[in-house]
């Protein structure tokens, strides 16, 4: 996991030490609702690896559990809020750090996660919406009638589901992106890394990569090819930390593009043998 | 992380002051869906066998310590030869022997031995011969030579670089 940004380093505070303030218990849910919400997704995942391992290493495993969360789902949860008609409830980065705080101190939120049977990213926004509504009912308690004019925050979980597997999709990528940059430039491959950067999310020809690098278009190839490896390793890492089997990888992918509207192509497997000369 | 006031368009290099990692806040869902596959397995070929074992820990020491067995040493060649320069016939002899060893492997370290052969003596012939001893389609010749050369330890890296700019 990368090093801590401010903002995580802020909720982790308020996770294990500074005081917090005590949002209390989640308001009224009706029966109908909770039982949805506790619903299995229909294609559960097999748990048991990344995220077991650190729930069972104590106040270390859970802190990097908890980094992975907020690594990861920062920028998604504030990109689904800023499509939300509640953005009246506060700055977007700052309400889901709030939901982050609220939610992350909990000792069995993991536990009741995995007892849920659902995907992380379909636990969290449904945490998250829930947070939304209890912050629609404190500000209209404690912030003198601020917000009672709007109406209280509501979702619909299978919206909200999907919703939230689009914003990841591209969240998940982003974040690959990130983890990608900064092992490239941990390891020397910096321009290695911006090679990669260039030609496969600026869409730029390695000719034309390679003259801003002193190399040519075959050599730009090579050094991002070492990039994307990397960039690789980074994106399925980042689907085994969520919860996902290593071996069930691919299936989260073609999930994730199959909710994107892309067809996945399907992996084929050439027999192991040179071609003949 | 910054958050822009107006969204720059995809792609576009961070203001400054701004998170580096900003750049990707505009990524589009297409831009993510052809990223994500990336993801996903890409067609194999022989040769990713190969660029697993040279990429996995040891694969410098192994890539020295393979050229001291078949097919280098049946065939009577070394690393200095497939670096400077070796008769023709004897890199096909490289590559034919090679590609047995693929085809009826001993056991893991042959096979992987064999592809060893196979692909130097490919990229030997290209940079010293300009001779293409394969069939294989040029295109995906060349992809191959970059995978291998990417992870390749020197002297090896050289030769599949070079060949990968000549084929």
């Amino acid at each position: 996991m990368s090093a801590n940004p401010s903002w995580a380093k802020k909720v982790n505070a308020a996770i294990y030490g500074e005081p917090r303030r005590n949002l209390g218990p989640p308001g009224p849910v009706s029966s109908a609702v909770m039982q949805e919400a506790t619903k299995p997704d229909v294609f559960p995942l097999t748990r048991g690896t990344w995220i077991e391992d650190r729930m069972g290493l104590g106040e270390s495993g859970r802190r990097e559990l908890n980094n992975h969360v907020m690594a990861v789902y920062l920028w998604p949860l504030t990109v689904y809020f800023r499509g939300t008609r509640d953005r009246y409830l506060g700055e977007p980065e700052e309400v889901v750090q709030g939901f982050f705080a609220s939610r992350l101190v909990k000792k069995d939120f993991f536990g009741d996660w995995k007892a849920s049977g659902k995907r992380l990213r379909h636990w969290l926004i449904n945490g998250f919406c829930f947070y939304l509504k209890e912050l629609h009912r404190d500000k209209r308690k404690f912030d003198r009638g601020s917000g009672a004019e709007m109406p209280e925050p509501v979702y619909e979980e299978a919206q909200a589901a999907k919703d939230i597997d689009g914003v990841f999709l591209r969240g998940v990528v982003r974040q690959a992106m990130i983890e990608a940059g900064r092992l490239c430039e941990a390891q020397g491959l910096a321009e290695h890394f911006k090679i990669f950067e260039a030609h496969f999310y600026l869409d730029q020809p390695y000719e034309q990569v390679g003259v801003l690098h002193g190399v040519d278009a075959t050599r730009a190839a090579v050094m991002a090819r070492t990039a994307k490896r990397k960039f690789q390793s980074a994106l399925r890492e980042l689907f085994m930390r969520d919860g996902a089997d290593p071996a069930r990888v691919d299936d989260e992918i073609n999930s994730l593009l199959r909710i994107a509207g892309v067809l996945a192509p399907q992996a084929m497997r050439r027999t192991s043998t040179p071609e003949s000369p | 992380m910054t958050i822009p006031k107006s969204p720059p368009p995809e792609g576009a290099p961070p203001g400054p002051g701004s998170d580096p990692a900003s750049i990707y806040d505009n990524i589009s869902a297409n831009r993510a869906s052809v990223l994500l596959r990336l993801g996903l397995p890409s067609p194999r070929n022989a040769a990713d066998d190969l660029v697993d074992r040279l990429e996995s820990p040891g694969g410098s020491e192994w890539a020295t310590e393979v050229m001291r067995r078949d097919p280098f040493t049946s065939v009577g060649i070394d690393l200095q030869s497939l670096t400077a320069v070796a008769p023709l016939n004897m890199l096909i002899a490289l590559k034919d022997l090679g590609k047995d060893m693929v085809k009826s492997p001993s056991d893991r370290d042959g096979y992987l031995a064999g592809l060893a052969g196979y692909y130097l003596a490919i990229a030997a012939a290209i940079v010293q011969h300009r001779q293409v001893i394969t069939r294989t389609p040029r295109q995906e010749l060349s992809q191959i030579l970059i995978e291998i050369a990417s992870v390749a330890p020197a002297p090896w890296a050289s030769v599949f670089m070079r060949a990968a700019e000549q084929v």
